[in-house]
Parts: C-alpha cells; sequence; structure tokens
C-alpha cells in the first residue's frame, strides 16, 4: 500500500512538472513563430513564385479522353431512332463543336483544333467549324493554315463575317498587308454596312502608306554612302599626248631578296593590275617548280607598264623605282664588305643545322636557296673537295639556269678568287653541263666580265700549267668569252 | 510509457457558433469559423499569446460558415478555401479578405465537408478542393477553372419524385493518395453509412462499403502518400480504421473498430450515459498513426494505431486480404459538456491543438509526451 502511494505521488508530481514545462515552452514557442512567419513574408514578397510544373486541370484530362472513340461508337448506338443519318452527323459534329469551344474558352487550343478537326471529319459542310478553328490557328501563330479555313469558311457561307476577319488578321499578321487589304476588299463588298470590315480596311491602308514611306526614308540613306570610284576609260584621242615621264629602271641583281611586305604595298591593286601564278600540280614540269621555290628568294622586278597610269599611280612607280635602286646598291656594297676568315666559315658549317651534302638536284636547290653568301661558299667548296658527292655540274644537271650561274660565278668571284682556292675544276664541272650553252648566250655582262677576269687570273698564275691552260681555253669557249 | 496528459491551456468563451477552428500554417496563429447569431458568416483570426488568444482580425461574410481548409496555400500564402451553409465555395486571401481568389456556386444546398490539397507539397498534383453538400453531391474543382467542377460525383439525377428520397446526403468527404502529379481520391461518407472511394485519374468509383450508423468524419492518415490508413466515424460511437494497402477484389479493405469511442470516461474509466456520436478525427502531423477523436459527450480520446505483424494474408484462392491491428487508446479527456466536433493539431508544435465545441468556447490544447510514441 506504501509503495502505491509513493508511486501514486510520484506520478502526479511528475505530471505537473511536465505541465510546468509545457507551460513555459509555449511562451518560446510563440515568439519563434512570430520570427519564422516574419521570415516567410519577406521571403515571399522578394523571391519570384517558382512557376509549378503546370499540371493540367483534371477536366481537360479527362473531357478529351471521354471523347475517346469507344465513347463515340456509344452515343452512335444512342441514336433516336427516326434520325437519319444527316441529322446524326450534325448532331454528333455539334458536340464535337461544343467540346472545342469548352477548350477555346479555357484557352487550350491545340485541344480545341483536335475537336473542331473531328467535327469538320463528322460534317464537313458546317463553316463555323472552320471559321473556329482558323481562330484557333490564328491563337497559336499558325497564320497559313488559318488562312486555308478562313477561305474554306467563306466558301461554305460567304456572308459570314468572322472568317473574313480572320483572314484579313491573319495575313496581316505574317506581314502580307496587300492580301490583307483585297481580303478586306472583298469583306467590303460582300457586307457594306459592316464597321468592323471598315475600320480594318483603314488600318491596314495607313500601315501600308507607313511601311512605304520608311522604306522611301531608307532608300534616301543610302545615296549618302559615298561613292564608289570608276576606272576612267578614255578613248585614245582624249588621252593626254605629252610623253610620259621615263623612269630609268636599273636591273640589278639583288641577292637579297626585297621583303615581301615593301613588294604587297607596292603593288597591291593600285594598278589593278594582278599577276596570275600559274599554279601547275604536277611535278613534271619540274623546271617550273623549282623556279618558283628558287624565285622566292630573288625577286627580279619586271618593269612596270607605265601607260594607263594616274599620276597618283606613276609616283608610285617612281617609288618602286627608288626603292629598287636603293636595294640594289647595298647589294653592290655588300659585295665588298668584309668577308669573315676562312676559319670562321668552317665554323659556320659545324653551326649549320642541316649541312649535308647533297644527293639529288632538289636537296641542292634547297639548302642553296636558304643560304647566305657565306654558307654557300662553304656548301660549294664542299661539294667540290668532296670526291665522294657529285660534280656540281652533274648535281645541277638540267635544271642550271642564268640565276644559278650567276650566283655561283658570283661567289666564286668573291670567295673563292679571296681566298685564292682553286675554282677552275669547278668551272669545269660547270661547263660540262647540258644547259650551259644556252645559258652562256643569254650571261649578263657583268657575269661575263667577272669570268674573263677569273680564267685570265688563273691562266695568269699558272702560266705553265698545260692542263690547265687547255681547259681555261675550253671554258672560255663554252662560255663565249 | 509515460502517461500522456491532455490539458486545456487557454479557453474562449465566443459569441457565435463554431463551426470549424484551424491553424494558419507556420504561424502560431488560429482561426475560427461560424455563424453570428443574425445568420451571418463570421472568420476571425487569433494569435496565441498565452495565457490568452488575442484577437487580430475578423471578417464577416454574406452567407453563414460551414467549413473551412488551408490545403490549397503555399507556404506563405493565406489562401483560405471556405464552404458555406448555402452552397458556395470561396477562396479567400485572409490579407485581402474583400476580394476573394475564387468563388462558385458548388451546390444547391449546404455545403456539408470540405478538404483541399496541394498547396504544401510540389509533387502531390494541382490544386483542389473537393466539397460533400446535402444535395448528395460530391465535386472536385480546381482554382484555375471557373465555374464548373473538374469532376462530380452525384447521385444520377431521376426524373420520379420517388426516387429524390433516396439520395443520401454526403457528410464527409476526403482527399487522400495523392503521391504523384497524377493520382488522387476522394473519400466521400454519407449519412446512411456509405463510404465510398473514387479515384480521380481514372474517374471510377474504386470502393464501396457501408457501415451501421451514418459517417460523421472521414480522413485517411496522410493525404500525399500512398493510402496507408482511413479512418472513419460515426453515429452511435463508432470509429473504424480501414487498412488500405492491400484491396481484396470481393472484400475489400479490412478495418478494425471500436465501439462506444464517443463517450466520456467517467470515474475509474467506466463508460456512462447512451452511446454519442463521434464528430470528428484528425490524425497528428507529427505522427501519423496517433489521432484524436472527439466525442459527442464532449470528450477528447487519442488512439495509437499499432499495425499487425503481417499485414496481408494470403488466402486460399491466392488472392490477398490485408490484417488490420488494434487500436491502443493513449488518452482520454472530457474537457466540455457540448460535443466537440471542430479539431486541429498543430503542425508546428507537437501536442499543441485547438478545438472548439457546440459551447460556443474554443479551446487551445496542450498533449503531453507524444513524442514517445
Amino acid at each position: 500500500m506504501a509503495d502505491k502511494s509513493i508511486e501514486v505521488q510520484y506520478q502526479v508530481r511528475q505530471n505537473v512538472a511536465e505541465i510546468q514545462d509545457e507551460l513555459r515552452n509555449i511562451k518560446k514557442f510563440e515568439e519563434e513563430m512570430k520570427e519564422k512567419e516574419q521570415k516567410i513574408r519577406e521571403n515571399m514578397c522578394t523571391s519570384k513564385q517558382e512557376k509549378r510544373v503546370s499540371i493540367p486541370i483534371r477536366s481537360n484530362v479527362d473531357e478529351f479522353s471521354k471523347f475517346s472513340e469507344e465513347s463515340i461508337n456509344k452515343m452512335m448506338k444512342m441514336s433516336v431512332s427516326d434520325e437519319d443519318d444527316l441529322a446524326q452527323d450534325k448532331r454528333i459534329a455539334n458536340e464535337y463543336k461544343e467540346r472545342g469551344s469548352k477548350f477555346f474558352k479555357s484557352k487550350d487550343y491545340e485541344n480545341a483544333i483536335k475537336m473542331y478537326s473531328s467535327a469538320i471529319a463528322t460534317y464537313n459542310q458546317d463553316s463555323i467549324y472552320y471559321s473556329n478553328r482558323s481562330q484557333c490557328y490564328i491563337n497559336l501563330e499558325k497564320f497559313s493554315e488559318a488562312i486555308d479555313d478562313a477561305n474554306k469558311a467563306i466558301k461554305l457561307d460567304s456572308k459570314s463575317q468572322k472568317p473574313y476577319y480572320r483572314r484579313t488578321i491573319a495575313y496581316e499578321k505574317i506581314g502580307e498587308n496587300i492580301n490583307a487589304l483585297k481580303s478586306c476588299q472583298e469583306w467590303m463588298e460582300v457586307l457594306p454596312d459592316d464597321q468592323l470590315a471598315k475600320s480594318t480596311y483603314d488600318r491596314i491602308h495607313n500601315k501600308i502608306i507607313e511601311n512605304n514611306k520608311e522604306r522611301e526614308k531608307e532608300k534616301i540613306k543610302w545615296s549618302k554612302y559615298p561613292k564608289k570610284t570608276n576606272f576612267i576609260e578614255k578613248s585614245s584621242h582624249l588621252q593626254s599626248n605629252k610623253l610620259l615621264m621615263k623612269v630609268p629602271i636599273q636591273m640589278k641583281k639583288s641577292h637579297s631578296p626585297i621583303p615581301d611586305d615593301i613588294i604587297d604595298k607596292l603593288f597591291n591593286n593600285n594598278t589593278g593590275e594582278h599577276v596570275a601564278e600559274i599554279e601547275t600540280d604536277s611535278k613534271l614540269f619540274k623546271s617550273n617548280f623549282l623556279q618558283k621555290t628558287f624565285n622566292n628568294n630573288i625577286n627580279k622586278p619586271s618593269p612596270v607598264r607605265s601607260q594607263s597610269l594616274t599620276p597618283k599611280e606613276k609616283t608610285k612607280v617612281n617609288e618602286t623605282n627608288e626603292i629598287l635602286k636603293a636595294s640594289s646598291s647595298n647589294m653592290q656594297e655588300k659585295i665588298t664588305s668584309e668577308i669573315p676568315s676562312i676559319e670562321d666559315l668552317e665554323l659556320l658549317k659545324t653551326s649549320y643545322k642541316n649541312f649535308s651534302l647533297p644527293t639529288s638536284g632538289p636537296q641542292f636547290y634547297q639548302s642553296w636557296k636558304e643560304m647566305s653568301d657565306n654558307m654557300k661558299f662553304i656548301y660549294l667548296k664542299t661539294i667540290s673537295e668532296n670526291s665522294e658527292c657529285m660534280s656540281i655540274g652533274m648535281l645541277i644537271g638540267a635544271q642550271l639556269d642564268s640565276n644559278l650561274l650567276s650566283e655561283i660565278i658570283h661567289i666564286i668571284y668573291k670567295y673563292f678568287l679571296h681566298f685564292k682556292i682553286n675554282y677552275i675544276h669547278l668551272l669545269d664541272e660547270l661547263r660540262k653541263n647540258s644547259e650551259l650553252t644556252i645559258l652562256a648566250l643569254f650571261m649578263e655582262n657583268d657575269d661575263k666580265n667577272k669570268l674573263n677576269e677569273l680564267l685570265n687570273l688563273s691562266s695568269q698564275d699558272n702560266v705553265n700549267d698545260h692542263t690547265n691552260n687547255e681547259i681555261i681555253k675550253k671554258i672560255k669557249n663554252s662560255f663565249q668569252i | 510509457m509515460d502517461k500522456v496528459q491532455q490539458l486545456v491551456h487557454i479557453e474562449k468563451c465566443l459569441n457565435y457558433s463554431i463551426y470549424d477552428v484551424k491553424w494558419i500554417p507556420y504561424s502560431a496563429k488560429l482561426i475560427s469559423i461560424g455563424t453570428k447569431t443574425n445568420g451571418k458568416g463570421l472568420i476571425e483570426i487569433y494569435e496565441l499569446d498565452s495565457p490568452n488568444v488575442k484577437l487580430i482580425n475578423q471578417i464577416s461574410c454574406e452567407n453563414a460558415l460551414k467549413c473551412c481548409s488551408f490545403g490549397i496555400s503555399s507556404p506563405g500564402e493565406r489562401h483560405l478555401a471556405v464552404g458555406d451553409f448555402n452552397g458556395k465555395l470561396k477562396i479567400l486571401d485572409l490579407e485581402k479578405p474583400n476580394e476573394p481568389l475564387y468563388e462558385v456556386q458548388a451546390h444547391s444546398e449546404i455545403i456539408n465537408s470540405l478538404d483541399a490539397i496541394g498547396g504544401s507539397s510540389t509533387l502531390c498534383g494541382a490544386k483542389e478542393i473537393v466539397t460533400g453538400s446535402r444535395d448528395g453531391s460530391v465535386k472536385v474543382f480546381d482554382p484555375r477553372q471557373k465555374d464548373e467542377p473538374v469532376a462530380c460525383m452525384s447521385a444520377s439525377a431521376a426524373s420520379n419524385d420517388d426516387t429524390v428520397k433516396d439520395i443520401r446526403d454526403c457528410w464527409a468527404v476526403t482527399f487522400g493518395d495523392s503521391y504523384n502529379n497524377v493520382e488522387r481520391s476522394v473519400c466521400a461518407g454519407y449519412d446512411n453509412g456509405d463510404i465510398k472511394l473514387f479515384d480521380l485519374r481514372k474517374m471510377a468509383l474504386r470502393w464501396e462499403t457501408t457501415c451501421k450508423n451514418g459517417i460523421c468524419s472521414l480522413e485517411f492518415d496522410r493525404k500525399d502518400i500512398k493510402m496507408n490508413k482511413l479512418v472513419a466515424t460515426t453515429l452511435e460511437g463508432g470509429v473504424f480504421v480501414y487498412d488500405m494497402r492491400t484491396e481484396h477484389p470481393t472484400k475489400g479493405f479490412s478495418y478494425c473498430s471500436e465501439k462506444n469511442a464517443g463517450q466520456s470516461l467517467g470515474t475509474n474509466g467506466v463508460i456512462q450515459g447512451s452511446k454519442s456520436t463521434v464528430w470528428t478525427v484528425k490524425h497528428l502531423p507529427q505522427n501519423r498513426d496517433i489521432f484524436m477523436t472527439g466525442g459527442g459527450a464532449g470528450s477528447i480520446r487519442v488512439w495509437n494505431y499499432k499495425y499487425p505483424d503481417k499485414r496481408y494474408k494470403e488466402m486460399s484462392d491466392g488472392t490477398k486480404t490485408g490484417v488490420a491491428g488494434h487500436l491502443q487508446m493513449i488518452a482520454a479527456t472530457t474537457i466540455s459538456q457540448q460535443p466537440i466536433h471542430c479539431f486541429d493539431w498543430c503542425a508546428e508544435r507537437i501536442g499543441l491543438a485547438v478545438c472548439g465545441s457546440f459551447d460556443q468556447t474554443l479551446r487551445v490544447l496542450i498533449t503531453t509526451n507524444l513524442k514517445q510514441f
């Protein structure tokens, strides 16, 4: 008994304690909730309401499914006995129309179109279905379909206002204002008292006028652009009689090429002439190919034809010639400039990355065109000295041309003479080249002089060497000095 | 197990008949709706201000108001769906009560019961309100669609006068089984004891049964999950708990029941007096197996449902049938002399509740030790 009473007491005390706790906490709770509420209110105001995933209104989903095939069949079976087929069709089509109107009201245009289409499929002589469907298409911005439907509606009932209006609006929206106007005119012919027709007509008319005005303005804008300059084509009797100022153009063999950008500047379409490059893909025409690659370095500027040039262009030509003169004079200086010692030149060989004895003509060309004068000397020297390598004449073979020949002669003149290295055998090799006879004819005077000098010097030095003299004679013959 | 105590924290006497009480979500405020003596409707907003409630606002309506719900209100919003004695359904924004957000003449007679869903959970589907009326029809409304219900379950309109008597009043409606955007069910209870379960996706009657007495109140334990339990309370003190997980093709859902649940427990737990109606049932938001019932004798009972070991059993012909558990009464208190016909748990604080009774008194209750379940 005592235990029980103690238990009861304990229980009661506990109960009371719990209740007291609860009551105390309620106050805290109330305050917390006030704060929470405030926060939520603020969040509501600041943040945008998230758009829910649009869940369709239940009725729309079901209305359509209600009108599934089965229910249509049921409805068909339900037909009253004294109704004939046509009336039944009409009734069913009207049902569809009602459904479609409902969808239309709730802005569900897709389903409305489906309903109207079903109506048309059942009974296609009622213009209202087409007219309503065209309005649905307009709302979905499918204007061409809208126009089609409106036309059909007009065919079935030419006195109804709505199809005309819808057709006009559809044309207007796709920007065919003229067609819209025509449609409106047709409308006004059929329904002359229709105020809507008149107001629509006026509106479209004004639009067209405004559009035309804008276009006019744009045209004016265009003419403010600066005029394109045309070439002046004067007939010969109108051209001036005065002799054009002759500009002496000196052909200087420039060993360092005129930089491409200067040439581009000069010849950049000022003359209107375009030097067409002959594109040859086939490597049969080796000579051209090699010539091209070789000519990258040496650009012989062709004389600028000065017939039909305006004064501006003439000055440009003068400039060109000036530049050429300047560059050529540089060349002359270079020839007499200091030649480094032979040891230094030998060192060049080691520093030169790709130095290897050529085994074929193209290889020779490749290396040759990239080299500086010093390097060329070393190259020639190495080739001539090295017994493994083919002789220079054989190496170059049929690709020898006047440029290369003059270069070689220049190198010999400059370096071999300077270092007093024997060059006769080199010249002999050259002589044996098959092309030489022709090339010798086209040799420049400069080269011929140099060659002459070289040969004379050589014969002078080695007076007693008969073989040498023999060779020299032969060389002289072949080079036609 | 600690004793669960229930006590009345605040009592507020009002001068009008209270028909429904609800907590405003995410706040310590509550509303009570009812009818003034002049026949006009009234909505009052109170704030908890221990040891009192403080009146914040009063909203007057033309018609007497019967039922309400905050179910379609998103967090932060205060949209209240209200049904009145004239069959009109309105959605009011409590911040701007003069312009209803939605208004429709739902029924020709009084809206007996109303339920709303779709406000809080994001994935349970569209916002909808279901109303059950004395005219025997159950209608589902979507605030986006004006005038027309999105679904209507009514007795077939027969032209003969004889059959009119057969149309039963709908006394209770509730949403349930709304576990995704598409699925939803409506359960309706009628005054002859019919319980009908409608599937809104299939738009078809899914299950129906009949109890001995008229159904006063229905509730699923949770609206936004696959249906688990359904509690139905009836006249003459009956409480039925249906296990909705397993449906037998012929027998339907199995249930467990309690008799005399509406009576108050006198001294020593002896049940006295005549059988009284169980007016309302509400599940605890924090625990779906605990619910309270409000009885006609002014008593409130808190129940705990105990699941059976196995929720279904295989029959001899291969079909499954559900097995219902049993109910355990964890608290019983008598707080009034008049029936407790409306009740609402607070979702913010476990055990806090508000109830209204026919003696025009609003009571705020505290229940201790519910956390232990």
